[in-house]
Formats: C-alpha cells, structure tokens, sequence
C-alpha cells in the first residue's frame, strides 16, 4: 500500500462562546482517502469542529492545518457541504444558481462563469439526479432533494476534502443511498470525506473511521475500536434512551440495522 | 406632470429598492428605517462642528453615525447575544434619544436646529432646490442629482458584486469556507444603505424612503424566481407606484409621498391575490390527478 499523508490535522484547539468551551484541547490527525465520521450528541460541538478546521471560526487557541499547509493557501482543495437548515430554502435561486456558487472562488467572484464553469455544474447536477429539477426554484423542492443540490454543489467545487455536515438527516431512502454511492466513488478516487453523523444505528455501515466527540476528543480511529460501551458512555454520559440502543446495537454490531427495521422489531 | 418630482421619486425609488432586496434577503428590512433615526446624533454634531446647516458635513456625520448603527447592531447581536430585531431596536431609538438630548442642550443658545427640519422633507418642496446654471438653463431639482451618482455607485456595485452578493447572502459560512470575507461584504451594502437613507430622507422624507426600501422587494419577492429577477421585478414596480402614485396624488390633491407609497401596496395586495389563485389552481388539478404537484402553504413539494 502507498504511504499516505495527513489530510487534515488539529492541534490543541479550544473554542469558547462566551467563555463556555465548546471544543477543549481537541488534537488529531486525520490520513488522506478515508471516510471519517465525527459522532457526538447534539450540541458536543460537532459543527463547530468542522467549522474550525475550514477556517470559517477562529480557535481561540491551537491551529489547523490542511494538506500541511495554513488553511488559507489550500481553500481551493476543500469543499462543504453545510446543515441542511442552516440556509433560507426561499431564497430567490434555481438548482442551478445554488450549484453554480460551487464554482465561485474568492478572486472570481467579479468574473463571469466561463464554459468550462458550466460543464462542471451540469455535471455535478447530473451526479446527483437533478437534471430533471435544474432550473426549479429551491424552496419547492423536497428536503432529500435540497440535500442534494448541496452535494452537488460541493462536487463542483473539485476539491480533495469534502466537509459534510449532517448529509443523512431528513432524506428520504433513495436520496440515502444516493449519498452513500457518492461516498464511494469519492473515495476510491483517493477523496476524503469527513461527514458530521449523529445516528449510531449506521455508524459502522457508513465509515472507516470515527471520531467520537463531546468537547473533548473521547477517541478516535477504526470504527470497532472506537464504539466501545465504556467511550460511548463518556460522550453519551447519562442518556440512558441512548444507551439501551447502543448496549442493542452494540450485540448486533456484525448484522447492522437501520433504525425504521430496529423501530418495527422492537414493536413486535 | 412636474418632471423633477417624478424623476426625483424615481430614483429614490430605485435607489433604495435594489438595497432593499438585500436587506429583506438578510431578515433586515426595518435597518433602513433604524439607520433613519440613528443618523440624528451624527447630524448635531456635525452641525456643530461646522457650525452651518450646509448639507454637505450633515451628511458625512450622518453617513458614519450610519455606520456606527451597523456596527453597533452586530455587536450586541453576536457579543451580546440578543435577537437581531431587538438588537436594531436598541440600537436606533438609543441613538436617536441621544440626539434629542444633544439638541435640547445646545439649542438653548438659540440654534436652528430640530429634527423635523434636518430629518423629514417632502417631495413636494424638492423644486425649492433648484440647479440652475446660466442663470436660466434649468437642470432639475438638486435632489435628483443627488440621487443620479449613487444610483449609478449602487448598480455597478451591486452588478459587479453580483455572486459575491449571491453567495454572502444566501450562505454566509459557505462563503467563509472559500476565505470570502463576509463582514466586508455587510459593511459595503450597510454603507450604501447609510448613504442612500440619509441623503433621500432630507430631500423626500421618511414614508417614501422606507416604504421602497420594502415594499416593491416584498412584491417582487412573491413572485420569487430568480435573484436578478426580483431586482428587475422590483424595479419594474418601484416604477409603476412613482407614476400611478404621483397621477393619484394630483388627482385627489392630496399627499405625493401618500400617494406612491399607497400604490406600491395597492400592488403588493393585488400580485398576493393573484398568486393566490394561481396556487388553488394548481391544487385543485393536483386533485384530479393523484401524484401531482401537491401544493402546501408557500411551497410547492413533489
Ligand atoms: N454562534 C454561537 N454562539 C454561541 N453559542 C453557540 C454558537 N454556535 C453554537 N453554539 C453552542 O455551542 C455548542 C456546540 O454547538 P454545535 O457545534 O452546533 O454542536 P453540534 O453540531 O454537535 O450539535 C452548543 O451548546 C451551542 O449552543
Ligand atoms: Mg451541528
């Protein structure tokens, strides 16, 4: 196998609201060409994190580094794709304009698209199974189908890290499995995903690696060495709804189950 | 028709109607109406610094007190934590409350000063003002060559910005992601805003200023296609208020400002109306035919 560098890495980095840490000393490495899952209840500072290692919030103390560069020299190499409800879906846009800001970059944005910006967008549009929806206005658009328009929006930006936050909430089953193919093709393109996940029920279907967040890194590497009761019960503390699932699906690690098949076993 | 009335709301009109798209974009619509009232204390100190009513260190003082409001907004927004509305209603009554007091405690000398007189004109007296050159070649109403060079600032900014705007606007952090500075991007639409607010108020007075500020965007955002769209739709009815609203006014003899700003939400009501239809329309052949387009509140969902 060849030598693989560090994608992203973080070195001791701190970031407070209003003096309350949401991030303490988080430190990692994380290596080129994986899917990589940050897992946490609501509220460890999941976003946040990524935020941080995008460079859209400054730590308060510690630093970032991408491809072993300073962030700002490598923007071009990182793509986002942000929380689904962080944004207006009224806003006055077509598909096609949300996908098109993929192509915007900090000294283009007084350009004009060229041809080639174009091609790229259609085609992300394409990857997606949007075509159809190109030229309809975002806010009629289902929440699975928004879900894609931002991914599609992220594969114009032709990056090598892709930054998602919370893809799989609120999709329906095709969008779901659309993502995942998506995940794979990136991968073996030597892509890196680093996708924010709150369900565990999917945890080890989805990634190669997780990092299991709660302000604090509780720990990180290979799915199965990381999902251990004792780590899940320090990020999960006392939620004990939480932990009776986990304790489930922690027996039935080898046959994953998703959570609407869960939901209907437990009924009967 | 007295031309330089018109032409003068026109442009107000367009002025502060294509700021307005941004600004109700940004959940900020009321900003220019808060920026009318806390340039107060800008316009008292700069008056007595220069110790004239000239217009021109009025409306310096005014623009950077406009600024200050911004600033000041943000402030206890992100710092302070309070929700934005209430962050802009702190912001300007606090401002203006200071320049009332500023004026009752210099105004005992006997100074010239209230701000009726430095805050509300009327569209009606801008003639008053008149550029004449030659002493008989009539150029229009000083108020509209005031307005002519921001229009143009106003467009070319905003047609040059234009995915800047886009971007910022609709996804601020995914904008940070790619290192855009959003904050420069606020500052420059706020100090338009400022500028465009402070220099149409003296001349047309509030109604007109606030009123397009908000509702031939609001319209046109209803209709809600496409960004350039909404600022050509917007446009399109700032126009048709101005005409319809100054033939209204003559008619009745009544109110100018009254007139325009009545029309603009005549219109905003009647395009309501009509897309109202259009959507029990489309429910209506979603019955017929199950599977179909299903309409819910605003949104049409698959
Ligand atoms: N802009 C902000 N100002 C103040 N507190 C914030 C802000 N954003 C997030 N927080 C707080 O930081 C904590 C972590 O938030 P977040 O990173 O969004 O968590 P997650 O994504 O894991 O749910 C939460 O308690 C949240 O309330
Ligand atoms: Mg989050």
């Amino acid at each position: 196998m060849k030598e693989r560098k560090v994608a992203v890495e973080a070195h001791n980095i701190t970031v407070a609201y209003d003096r309350q840490p949401v991030l303490w000393e988080v430190d990692f490495e994380m290596n080129e060409g994986n899917i990589i899952g940050i897992i946490g209840p609501n509220g460890s500072g999941k976003t946040t994190l990524i935020k941080t290692l995008m460079g859209v919030i400054t730590p308060d103390s510690g630093y970032v580094e991408v491809f072993g560069a300073e962030i700002n020299r490598v923007r071009d190499q990182i793509a986002y794709v942000p929380q689904r409800e962080s944004v207006d879906w009224d806003f006055p846009a077509s598909v096609y304009d949300v996908v098109m800001m993929g192509r915007f970059r900090k000294n283009n944005l007084f350009h004009r698209s060229n041809t080639n910006d174009r091609k790229i967008v259609r085609e992300s549009i394409e990857k997606v199974g949007m075509t159809p929806y190109i030229n309809r206005q975002i806010g009629q658009l289902s929440g699975g189908q928004q879900q894609r328009v931002f991914l599609a929006r992220s594969l114009a930006q032709e990056a090598d890290i892709y930054f998602m936050d919370e893809p799989f909430v609120g999709v329906d089953a095709a969008t779901e499995s659309a993502i995942l193919e998506l995940m794979t093709t990136m991968k073996n393109l030597g892509k890196t995903l680093i996708i924010v996940h709150h369900d565990l029920q999917t945890v080890s279907e989805y990634f190669d690696e997780v990092l299991l967040l709660n302000t604090r890194v509780i720990d990180y590497g290979p799915v199965n060495s990381v999902l251990t009761d004792d780590n899940l019960k320090a990020a999960y503390g006392g939620q004990l709804n939480v932990l009776t699932k986990v304790g489930d699906l922690l027996k039935k690690r080898e046959f994953p189950i998703r959570e609407k098949e869960f939901k209907k076993r437990s009924k009967s | 028709m007295d031309i330089g009335i018109v032409f003068t709301a026109l442009f107000v009109a367009f002025n502060c109607g294509i700021l307005g798209v941004f600004l109700m974009l940004r959940k900020m619509a009321m900003v220019g109406d808060a920026i009318s009232h806390s340039v107060l204390p800008g316009i008292v100190i700069a008056y007595l610094i220069a110790g004239t009513r000239a217009s021109f260190p009025m409306l310096i003082g005014a623009a950077a007190m406009g600024l200050i409001t911004t600033v000041l907004i943000e402030f206890l927004t992100k710092k302070a934590r309070l929700q934005n509305d209430a962050s802009i209603g702190i912001s300007f009554t606090w401002l203006f409350a200071i320049g009332v007091i500023l004026i009752a405690v210099f105004t005992k000398g006997g100074i010239d000063l209230d701000q009726e007189c430095v805050l509300y004109g009327d569209i009606a007296y801008v003639n008053l003002d008149k550029i004449i050159v030659d002493g008989n070649l009539y150029l229009g109403p000083r108020a509209m060559w005031n307005q002519i060079p921001v229009f143009v600032l106003i467009s070319v900014v905003i047609l040059f910005g234009f995915r800047g705007w886009q971007i910022t606007t609709f996804n601020p952090d995914y904008a940070a992601s790619m290192g855009i500075s959003v904050s420069r991007w606020h500052y420059l639409l706020m100090s338009m805003v400022s500028l465009v607010t402070v220099m149409a108020f003296e001349a047309v007075g509030a109604i007109l200023v606030v009123g397009f500020m908000i509702i031939p965007p609001a319209t046109a955002y209803l209709i809600n296609s496409k960004l350039k769209m909404v600022i050509v739709l917007t446009l399109v009815f700032a126009t048709l208020s101005v005409l319809l609203g100054y033939r209204l006014a003559i008619y009745f003899n009544g109110s100018i400002a009254g007139g325009m700003i009545s029309v603009a939400g005549i219109i905003f009501f009647v395009i309501w109306c009509l897309q109202q239809m259009v959507k029990k329309l489309l429910v209506a052949r979603s019955d017929e035919n199950v599977g179909g387009w299903l309409v819910q509140e605003n949104k049409i969902i698959r």
